[in-house]
């Protein structure tokens, strides 16, 4: 039997001050780094990553691709501590120019063996 | 070349303090942001927005909050009246092409948390240099 203990959490980068100051209201930043809160619950903290792609895709010019080469989970039959790694990934556009991404990061992925079978 | 000046903001010392920004609240409750400025040819001009920033947070938060500016000890001079163990630990706070801090600073009982803090730096910017699509600096 094989458990999953794992947590993630999603960052946002943003390159652009026109979006920047759409999406804050700040405007005098040219780049801008959000890291929200570590979760176990997998859902969540795809509920958040959501909640602000949709934010800035309200944004005029603002476009956002998810990225098909995203690393998605594999599972091994042995105990393994994995490192940090990206499940899911958009990239943010603005007038068709990457200014940003927004990953989903998964860390600390533990599959343990339980010595239960006869 | 060119000499500019330009703040970070940073959050995540406290995730509760983060929580209480309310320009943080609407974007989502980050556990860290760290933020960087435009570019500006004056410190003053830089330090401005650097301290309306923090001042504007401050009016978010409890009237606990207060904004508190210190100068790089290392480029003030002010080092030479400190004790060893007070250099080793501005040395420990200041990087070298930091020339001030700016930030919020609450009185909690007897332990201070700064919810968001900003620093302020000397840098410099290459001629040409894109900024923002179109955008270059002359």
């Amino acid at each position: 039997m094989f458990t999953p203990n794992a947590i993630y959490y999603s960052m946002l980068e943003l390159n652009n001050q026109t979006v920047i100051k759409a999406f804050t209201g700040l405007p005098f930043l040219s780049s801008l780094h959000l890291e929200y809160p570590q979760v176990a619950n997998e859902s969540l903290v795809f509920k958040a990553c959501y909640e602000m792609l949709n934010k800035l895709k309200n944004i005029d010019g603002v476009t956002i691709l998810r990225n098909a080469n995203a690393v998605h989970f594999t599972f091994d039959t042995e105990a393994i501590e994995m490192e940090p790694f990206i499940i899911e990934k958009h990239d943010v556009m603005f007038n068709d120019k990457l200014i940003g991404n927004a990953v989903i990061v998964a860390e600390g992925i533990i599959y343990e063996t339980h010595s239960t079978i006869q | 070349m060119k000499q500019v000046y330009i703040f970070k903001i940073s959050t995540g010392m406290a995730a509760q303090a983060a929580r209480s920004l309310e320009v943080l609240q609407e974007i989502g409750y980050p556990m860290n942001a760290v933020a960087t400025s435009q570019e500006y040819n004056t410190s003053d001009d830089c330090v401005k927005d650097c301290v309306n920033f923090i001042n504007l947070q401050n009016t978010q938060m409890s009237s606990n909050f207060k904004t508190i500016v210190e100068a790089n000890p290392f480029l003030a001079g002010a080092y030479l009246d400190m004790t060893e163990n007070e250099i080793s630990y501005h040395k420990e706070r200041w990087l070298d092409e930091e020339i001030m801090k700016i930030y919020s600073f609450a009185y909690n009982g007897v332990v201070g948390v700064p919810p968001v803090s900003c620093s302020v730096f000397k840098t410099i910017a290459p001629d040409g240099f894109i900024i923002d699509g179109n955008e270059t600096v002359n």
